[in-house]
């Protein structure tokens, strides 16, 4: 039986200027498996869901979703690098939530999610509205279907932001760092929602997070990263509890003693 | 004084061709050098930084001096003064309005434009339903103040033969040599001209209603 990796990075090269964020990345994700991402400030984390999301482009290696390159294609037996329409193609295999939201100011709450699946899927505009209108039931905001993104909090901000990224229906979720601009309570309250959204949905979903507990409740498996490398990659309960390298250990008893 | 009145009447139209036109031809000028500005490829960069160098580095009234005179004995035809007037202040204005732009345009945060990605947008949906709408708001203020000055700029035309304000006010001064009403009503005539301008650049900015500053 031939299983198809949801997401595949084989040799990832990524560096900025001077800096290597990524150094000879390796990692395969299984379709509808939960990964977090740990690790230190600056380590390449968001990094990994940027490549992901296409936002960036590596200096080298593969990156493939559900067995196909992203950014190559093969013509006449060789590689070659892939068309732009080919590259939206893949993108829309993957959604994104983003540490600050990123909601468009400009757009009511409404608009926010249905503006993709009007002009990217072409989906009529009554279907589009009552799929948002369903969204935002499901993130609990259906009143504020007419605010203005600036009338929310910052917990409703995220919660719409979830919505829209769903609207496409994507396969893969990517949440970067979603809670880390919020305050604590809400925080929960925005992980509650994607913990019940991780059992309803077959998603394929990795998480950067410093949310150590909500990491333990989602995932599948954790990996620990740090200075553009996988230090330690293993079940909750194998990384989190166990770890077996020192500088893991570090990181965790920093992180558990500041919470 | 009334007697002037219909001559002046007669220029304030040819200064608002003359003004109007020039802002068609700067809106223009300047969409097209900050697409070549904000392109990847040098080859488009490096024109529209000549343009816009070239045409803020130097007098418009010199300008237009040499398009009026020098370039028509290059030219296989000789385009009329008003037409020549509004290319030159034209080009002139979207050197400054390429530059008031690209500023409103950079100044849309990263944020939005991974939003548009991860959104999977196309090119042109991200620039029309993310980028502009969200840069129209920076873009105005500063627009109109620039409009403004094209409208003032305009004067240069009497200069070159366009029958606008300037050139009747200085027909009427030598003709009547009353200095104090003829210049004062260029003046009057002038201002009422940019009050019209001004509110309209206001009722643009109002239209775009979103509760702008708001951190997203």
């Amino acid at each position: 039986m031939n299983h198809k990796a949801s997401i595949e990075f084989a040799n990832i090269h990524k560096s900025y200027q001077r800096t290597v964020v990524l150094e000879n990345l390796n990692l395969t994700v299984a379709p509808g498996e939960h990964v977090v991402i740990i690790g230190p400030s600056g380590s390449g984390k968001s990094t990994i869901l940027r490549l992901l999301m296409t936002l960036e482009k590596p200096d080298s290696g593969e990156i493939l979703i559900e067995g196909e390159s992203v950014w190559h294609t093969t013509r006449d037996g060789r590689n070659v690098d892939a068309s732009p329409a080919h590259i939206r193609r893949m993108r829309g295999k993957v959604g994104m939530v983003f540490q600050h939201f990123n909601l468009f100011p400009h757009l009511r709450v409404l608009q926010n999610i249905t503006e993709a699946p009007i002009r990217v899927m072409g989906m009529p505009r009554s279907q589009a509205v009552r799929r948002a209108t369903d969204l935002l039931d499901r993130v609990g905001l259906a009143d504020k279907a007419e605010a203005w993104p600036a009338e929310l909090s910052g917990g409703q901000k995220q919660r719409v932001a979830i919505a829209r990224a769903l609207a496409l229906q994507p396969r893969i979720m990517l949440f970067d760092e979603i809670t880390s601009a919020l305050d604590p309570e809400i925080a929960g309250q925005v992980l509650q929602l994607v913990l019940d959204l991780a059992k309803q949905t077959e998603m394929t979903m990795l998480f950067v997070t410093h949310q150590m507990r909500f990491a333990r409740q989602i995932a599948d498996r954790v990996l620990f990263f740090d200075r553009g490398r996988i230090i330690e990659n293993g079940t909750p309960e194998q990384v989190l509890d166990h770890p077996q390298q020192p500088r893991t250990r570090e990181f965790l008893n920093n992180v558990f003693q500041a919470s | 004084m009334l007697h002037m009145l219909p001559m002046m009447l007669r220029g304030a139209l040819v200064t608002g061709e003359v003004t109007a036109g020039a802002i068609v031809v700067a809106s223009v000028a300047a969409s097209c050098a900050v697409a070549m500005r904000l392109s990847t490829l040098a080859a488009l960069d490096w024109p529209a930084r000549v343009y816009i160098e070239l045409f803020r580095g130097t007098s418009a009234l010199i300008q237009l001096f040499w398009a009026f005179y020098a370039l028509p004995l290059v030219l296989p035809f000789r385009p009329s003064p008003i037409i020549t007037a509004i290319v030159v202040l034209g080009l002139n204005g979207g050197a400054y309005g390429a530059e008031i732009l690209r500023g409103a345009l950079l100044s849309v945060p990263r944020g939005q434009h991974d939003a548009a990605t991860a959104l999977n947008f196309s090119a042109t949906t991200k620039v029309f339903r993310v980028v502009l709408p969200q840069a129209w708001p920076l873009l105005l203020p500063p627009m109109a103040n620039l409009f403004i000055d094209m409208l003032k700029n305009s004067a240069l035309a009497g200069l070159v033969q366009v029958t606008d304000i300037t050139f009747n006010a200085q027909i009427l001064q030598e003709s009547t040599l009353r200095n104090a009403e003829v210049y004062g009503l260029a003046l009057v005539i002038y201002f009422i001209m940019a009050l019209v301008l001004a509110g309209f650049m206001r009722l643009l900015e109002r239209r775009m209603k979103f509760p702008v500053g708001a951190r997203i």
